[in-house]
């Protein structure tokens, strides 16, 4: 355990492509995922993450060093996580949701959807269905219908750009 | 169709995660979706969606789903229209007034609400709960439930006529239900009646009337609804202030003791929401000073505490909370136990405005 040798403890991770990161226990804990893979004695060695690629971990662990590293003051982290993810398109944001939910971090889990939300909220059904991979199972008249029924929604819809 | 969707929809991500993404979104972009599939739809359109989007909606800390809705009048001549507050100067179209009184009651609009013009109706908005707006339209023998971000509207009936008639809207979370309340007042003092429109059984019913302390008739006609209970503020003969509260699951009244020490004798006040909080702003009849009560411990007479006071009484003519939980009082905004130096908009209401939670909670009920 970390606290017996007194010096922070470094765990390895790796991604399913393979990489290799170092990161310290203290913050890798944050998942619970590898934190209930230290308190079994799992993680003397390598531990491998099959669910993330190495980019996705690579970000991963940087939130996990920066969020760590700010005291517990619920707004600077709520801070932090807002600029963390200001910059991410949608195809980054739908690996780290995943990598999130498959290491158990409920907080970037968290911030991570109500980002995606964000992006979407000005988005057209086309563009939706397309990021998400969603086929239309409407008939064009069923669909027209329930488009008639929520007219005023379809206004200061963005036009897609695909990004 | 059970309403947590079971299949995988997508590729990309699994629909659990998709769920929680689409609990993040506003109402608007939500109904919009329901295009995306009849999957996408019907998981939407689900109760269980409704509920958790709203009560997420109600713990989103920014505040960023929650509008103003407020009725005017533009001059003497009764000319009332109503606004609803996101940005500056949204206000509601009145022709979709005037679909109100039609018998076809779901109006679709192509502005956003934007446009202004004149009505001959004399709007009043009486509460607001989980998203649903109460109003009524003077000399008209309904009331409107509405959700104003759906634009659905229910009609009820409430014909018994009444020296005054004062209303509340709440929920009741045991049986699940929306209610409205309405005490009818026969004459200036006389004991009230109650009765309770129940939207799961669509139907009033009577129920026991107060009979604690002032029968005078309450000094607004809007309950307020703290802690799933409905408050009006009764009037007095004797400078004390009764507040009265309904629980809307026992559906019995109770008296809530106001402030002790409010300072000479307070006339004018007024009862509201602050952030969950049960308010009291009142006002000196010997120094015109106006204070802002807050009862911090809901039910604790000796948590009431003052959290401000308004010397100047052109300042204080109107306060009315706002959505971000602090308070408006026509020219400057007070939140988060600060002085805001920033103006806000706002068109001169003459009636106070109602903070509503964007949701998708339907006035028909369970459909």
């Amino acid at each position: 355990m970390a606290a017996e040798t007194g010096t922070p403890t470094t765990l390895t991770l790796k991604s399913n492509d393979d990489e290799l990161f170092s990161v310290a226990e203290s913050a890798a804990i944050l998942s619970v995922t590898i934190r209930n893979m230290v308190e079994d004695g799992c993680a003397g060695g390598v531990i491998p993450l099959d669910n993330v690629d190495g980019k996705t971990l690579a970000s991963v662990i940087t939130y996990m060093n920066g969020i760590s590293a700010i005291p517990a003051d619920e707004e600077k982290k709520k801070s932090y996580r807002d600029k963390f993810l200001s910059d991410k398109d949608f195809e980054t944001l739908a690996d780290m949701v995943l990598a999130a939910n498959y290491l158990n971090m409920s907080c970037l889990m968290d911030a991570v959807s109500a980002k995606i939300a964000q992006v979407m909220e000005k988005k057209s059904v086309g563009w939706v269905r397309r990021k998400f991979g969603i086929e239309n199972d409407y008939t064009p008249e069923e669909e027209a219908a329930v488009k008639e029924e929520h007219k005023w929604t379809f206004e200061g819809v963005e036009t897609d750009d695909d990004n | 169709m059970g309403t947590r969707i079971e299949r995988r929809i997508s590729r990309h991500l699994p629909e659990e995660i998709i769920e929680e993404i689409l609990h993040s979104l506003p109402s608007k972009s939500l109904l919009r979706f329901k295009c995306v599939s009849k999957r996408w739809c019907s998981f939407i359109s689900s109760k269980q969606f409704i509920k958790r989007h709203l009560k997420k909606s109600k713990i989103d800390t920014d505040r960023t789903n929650r509008s103003l809705v407020s009725s005017f009048r533009r001059s003497p001549d009764i000319v009332g229209f109503m606004s609803l507050f996101r940005g500056p100067n949204t206000t509601l179209d009145p022709r979709y007034l005037q679909s109100l009184l039609d018998d076809d009651i779901i109006a679709t609009l192509d502005s956003n609400h934007c446009c202004m013009g004149d009505s001959t109706y004399d709007v009043r908005i009486l509460g607001s709960c989980n998203g649903l707006v109460l109003m009524n339209i003077e000399n008209y023998h309904y009331l409107f439930l509405w959700n104003p971000c759906t634009r659905e509207i229910k009609k009820i009936r409430c014909t018994r006529p009444a020296f005054k008639k004062v209303y509340g809207l709440g929920y009741d979370e045991y049986a699940d239900d929306y209610k409205v309340v309405c005490i009818f007042f026969s004459t200036r003092r006389t004991t009230s009646q109650t009765e309770v429109y129940s939207l799961k059984a669509d139907s009033w019913k009577k129920i026991e009337h107060f009979d604690k302390g002032s029968n005078y008739p309450p000094m607004c006609e809007s309950g307020k609804l703290v802690n799933g209970r409905l408050h009006w503020l009764m009037g007095h003969d004797d400078n004390d202030l009764v507040i009265i509260s309904l629980d809307l699951v026992e559906e019995k009244y109770e008296i809530v003791a106001g402030p002790k020490n409010t300072e000479n004798i307070c006339f004018g006040s007024v009862l509201n929401n602050l952030g969950g909080y049960l308010c009291l702003i009142t006002t000196s009849s010997v120094t015109g000073h106006q204070s802002v009560w807050v009862m911090i411990e809901y039910g604790q007479t000796e948590s009431w505490t003052k959290i401000w006071t308004c010397s100047n009484s052109d300042d204080a003519m109107k306060m009315w909370p706002l959505p971000n939980d602090g308070i408006y009082n026509g020219k400057n905004v007070w939140c988060k136990y600060v002085w805001c130096a920033r103006l806000v908009y706002m068109v001169d209401a003459t009636t106070e405005p109602i903070c509503y939670v964007e949701s998708l909670v339907s006035p028909f009920g369970d459909k």
